[in-house]
């Protein structure tokens, strides 16, 4: 299937999926950071379960969508960066080109 | 603050300003997050319209999911960080009213000593009021601690609560949202299939390498032993395949195969314990990579989704790579050990066996214009010669395996059918050995895989045959009938005829689009002569249904046995015996004469039209109608041994009819109205055809007896003393011989009875549908 791609725009979303990615990045690293502050809370046993869980989850997650951001990313970087004249190319792309 | 009071009145446990700066980092952080492109696009969050396609899809899917995901993280951290804030203030509340506690502690402990301190000073002027002062200083003192520790439970018992309502509303605002930590991962990746699947080919290529830093050296130099860790991989994962495969490569994957071929060839079976077991070892690990290349080169889910994209650009690199490897050698002489097709025929046929998923079909097709070269190539090569090698076969088998594949897979490399073209048409005559190299290999598989296959599937089939037939007359040499080089074909296409024979009709006269029909070697074998609009398509089918190459015309008997085996066949079930269980299955009976009559409706009219071709090729030319006409009328009549049977009546007549009414026209008129009257030679033979039709449907029932008990014939005519129309079996005779007596009295016994009253309107309907469907063709 041909396709009519732009690669200035696929690039524009590329970049800022990947900044997004250092923000998502950055986000894991202070929420896992924040451990240290979450013991704190004292004598409430419940609320530091749940918050020291809820501060994994999050740091998990960041991570987590981080490393989707950088996939998607990439993938669009490169499709861009190769202006591939079909979709299938273009897949390849997003796939990573081994 | 004395330690009497700290040990009587705890404080809470908890350091405010720490609450205090992780509340601080979650609004920051949360305040990032909301920050992000992804956050405040969301669900909205759109790649550029210009991009469309599968994977623009996939993306965009990955896009939103991700950005939603984004979002909701964003909005969790917030209201976290003001529940830990409220929290933190509810401690540092519970700190200050303890510490006051503590201080009034204190303060009451110092008064409770003054005030011993008093009586102890007044005890020696009234000893008895001291004790009494005393008494009453320890019970105030005792009263203000009960009621300090009573505030105190209070406070801690709030700020217990706050704790509590603070772990609820975490859990609440931020629980359901991706899980438990072990589980938020796998939520997430769950609904990015993009990066799952990128994940997952990261992990299994970290799990191979490990495992190949275990097994140093080339592959092809692996002990069998070694190979046996090869369990140690899940090779059935898709992930942990792909990575396999790309991490050998074509080449090694060709010498490891090739080695275990080697050690489980037939001749080594016999050849002692060690060997039994060393054979059993590269069996398994023959099995092993069976599997691999099974699992990474399988469709991985929907054709349109996000797996299967990335599924089939991997597929796509691998069979670049093969490609690549498998390059034609520098000089047409070299002939390579093994190549890289062979092993994956190989696996392929392993595979299959195994039960195993066959490989995409862009795989399969990606193989074939090697398969073609190779075959040539390789005709003295050892693996020619092996079964577990043939690649042919191999691909065959999974047309058999997956027939809606088959249209594919034969239309390779070109979309034009030209592997097709090249098993039916080219490999006969270059390809003299190999497992499957005889034509009828190629003809069984067909025979599988056309029943299940669409439509024009089996119409590319008979055009293949059709050129098949035309190139093997073409070449110099050996000549072969139209028939011998048929043979092989002869049942495929009667079955055809019986199946299709719309489509099939429409193969055998539709114009040739093959070069190599039009060659001189056709004018040689004497075809040409039939100067019709469409010769070529009347050769088609005069050549396939078995009029000797070098004299189609006039009709040679004896010549023709294959004509009158493909009728046969074309007609396939005994019609006679379907319709003596009349009495007990009239569905059938009705079923298969429904498909005789359309067949010979069908045609009839198809050969009428042809005829009539014919006949204005002699218009044109102005030539001798006698000369040219009257052998093809002749052609086409049926030999007498084949009007005995039953079936061979019924698709006999409409030609008898057809033919005997053109020569009878042609006798009276002019050469130059050879068309017209062979059309109103046509139109007259349909009217005998249908006149004709009740009596042998009426001839059909009486040969078959199907009638039941209560109508028997011998009954009824002693009953009415009419004419005896039967013959010494008891069934009536054939109503061309009846006298006009005989078939009055057997249309009046016939009447009343179902099977003869019944059938000739379904031969009738079953005719008309046939022509009708044969005219369809001729006006489009």
């Amino acid at each position: 299937m041909l396709i009519r791609v732009a690669p200035d725009d696929l690039t524009g979303t590329a970049t800022g999926l990947l900044a997004d990615r250092d923000r998502l990045l950055a986000a894991a690293a202070a929420l896992r950071g924040a451990h240290g502050d979450a013991v704190h809370t004292g004598d409430s046993a419940a609320l530091l379960d749940v918050l020291t869980q809820a501060l994994e989850t999050a740091t998990v997650a960041a991570l987590t969508l981080a490393e989707a951001a950088g996939v998607l990313g990439s993938g669009l970087a490169s499709a861009g960066a190769a202006y591939a004249s079909t979709d299938s190319a273009v897949a390849l792309a997003l796939g990573g080109v081994r | 603050m004395s330690t009497t009071a700290a040990a009587q009145l705890p404080g809470p446990v908890g350091d405010p300003d720490r609450l205090l700066t992780l509340a601080r980092t979650l609004g920051g952080v949360g305040t990032e997050v909301a920050g992000t492109t992804l956050a405040r696009s969301g669900s909205a969050a759109a790649l550029p319209t210009s991009w469309v396609g599968p994977a623009a899809a996939a993306a965009q899917a990955e896009l939103g999911a991700l950005a939603g995901h984004v979002r909701v993280l964003g909005d969790g951290l917030a209201p976290m960080a003001r529940i830990v804030l409220g929290y933190a203030g509810a401690l540092s509340h519970a700190r200050q009213t303890v510490a006051g506690l503590r201080t009034e502690w204190d303060a009451a402990a110092r008064k409770h000593r003054e005030r011993r301190t008093r009586v102890v000073d007044s005890g020696a002027l009234d000893p008895a009021a001291g004790l009494a002062e005393a008494a009453a200083a320890d019970r105030d003192w005792a009263q203000e601690k009960a009621h300090l520790m009573a505030r105190h439970t209070r406070v801690m018992t709030e700020l217990a609560d706050a704790g509590r309502l603070a772990a609820a509303a975490i859990h609440v605002s931020t629980g359901p949202a991706f899980g438990d930590p072990g589980q938020a991962r796998d939520r997430i990746l769950a609904t990015l299939p993009l990066t799952e699947d990128t994940a997952a080919g990261v992990a299994a290529t970290v799990t191979v390498a490990r495992w190949l830093q275990g097994h140093p050296g080339s592959a092809g130099s692996w002990t069998v032993a070694e190979l046996a860790s090869l369990g140690d991989l899940t090779l059935a994962d898709r992930h942990i395949a792909q990575a396999f495969l790309a991490a050998l490569g074509p080449v090694e994957l060709r010498l490891l195969t090739g080695r275990l071929l080697d050690l489980t060839a037939a001749q080594t079976a016999t050849a002692g314990p060690g060997r039994t077991s060393e054979r059993q070892g590269a069996e398994a690990a023959l099995l092993a990579l069976a599997t691999a290349y099974s699992s990474a080169l399988s469709p991985a889910g929907r054709p349109d989704s996000a797996a299967e994209a990335r599924a089939a650009a991997w597929r796509s690199a691998w069979s670049a790579a093969v490609k690549r490897a498998d390059a034609t050698p520098s000089r047409a002489s070299e002939v390579l050990p093994l190549r890289d097709i062979h092993a994956q025929a190989a696996l392929l046929r392993i595979g299959r066996a195994a039960g195993l998923s066959a490989p995409a079909d862009d795989v399969l097709m990606a193989l074939i214009p090697a398969v073609m070269r190779a075959e040539t190539l390789d005709q003295v090569s050892a693996w020619h010669d092996d079964a577990r090698t043939d690649a042919v076969a191999a691909l065959l088998d999974r047309c058999r395996d997956r027939p809606e594949s088959a249209m594919a897979i034969l239309g390779t490399p070109l979309g034009s059918y030209a592997f097709l073209s090249y098993l039916v048409v080219d490999r006969p005559a270059t390809v003299t050995r190999g497992p499957s190299a005889p034509v009828a290999y190629v003809a069984d598989a067909m025979a599988d895989i056309l029943p299940c296959a669409p439509i024009a599937l089996s119409s590319q089939v008979l055009a293949a045959v059709a050129q098949h037939v035309g190139v093997v007359q073409a070449t110099p040499g050996p000549e072969l009938s139209i028939a011998q080089s048929l043979a092989p074909w002869r049942a495929l296409v009667a079955q055809l005829l019986l199946d299709h024979p719309d489509a099939t009709q429409t193969v055998l006269l539709a114009p040739a689009s093959s070069a190599g029909l039009d060659t001189p070697g056709w004018s040689e074998a004497g075809l040409p002569q039939l100067r019709l609009p469409n010769e070529r398509a009347a050769a088609r089918l005069w050549g396939l249904v078995g009029l000797p190459a070098d004299s189609v015309l006039p009709w040679q008997p004896g010549h023709n046995d294959e004509f009158t085996a493909a009728l046969s066949a074309a007609c396939g079930e005994d019609l006679l015996a379907v319709i003596r269980t009349l009495p007990t299955n009239p569905d059938a009976a009705d079923a298969a004469l429904r498909r005789a009559g359309v067949l010979i409706g069908f045609t009839t009219t198809g050969a009428a039209d042809v005829l009539a071709h014919v006949a204005q090729g002699q218009d044109a030319a102005n030539s001798s109608v006698h000369e040219r006409v009257d052998p093809v009328l002749e052609a086409v009549k049926i030999p007498a041994r084949f009007k005995v049977g039953v079936p061979g009546a019924l698709a006999a007549l409409g030609l008898h009819l057809l033919t005997d009414a053109a020569s009878s026209r042609l006798d009276q008129l002019a050469p130059t109205n050879a068309g017209q009257a062979a059309e109103t030679a046509a139109r007259e033979a349909r009217i005998g055809l249908a006149e004709s039709t009740r009596a042998l449907a009426w001839d059909l029932v009486s040969r078959a007896g199907a009638w039941a008990p209560a109508d028997d014939p011998r009954a009824w005519i002693t009953l009415h003393r009419a004419p005896d129309f039967l013959d010494q079996t008891g069934h009536p005779r054939p109503w061309s011989s009846l006298t006009t007596a005989q078939r009055d009295a057997f249309v009046r016994w016939a009447q009343d009875v179902p099977s003869y009253t019944r059938l000739p309107s379904v031969l009738e309907q079953a005719i008309a549908t046939g022509r009708s469907r044969a005219h369809d063709l001729v006006k489009s």
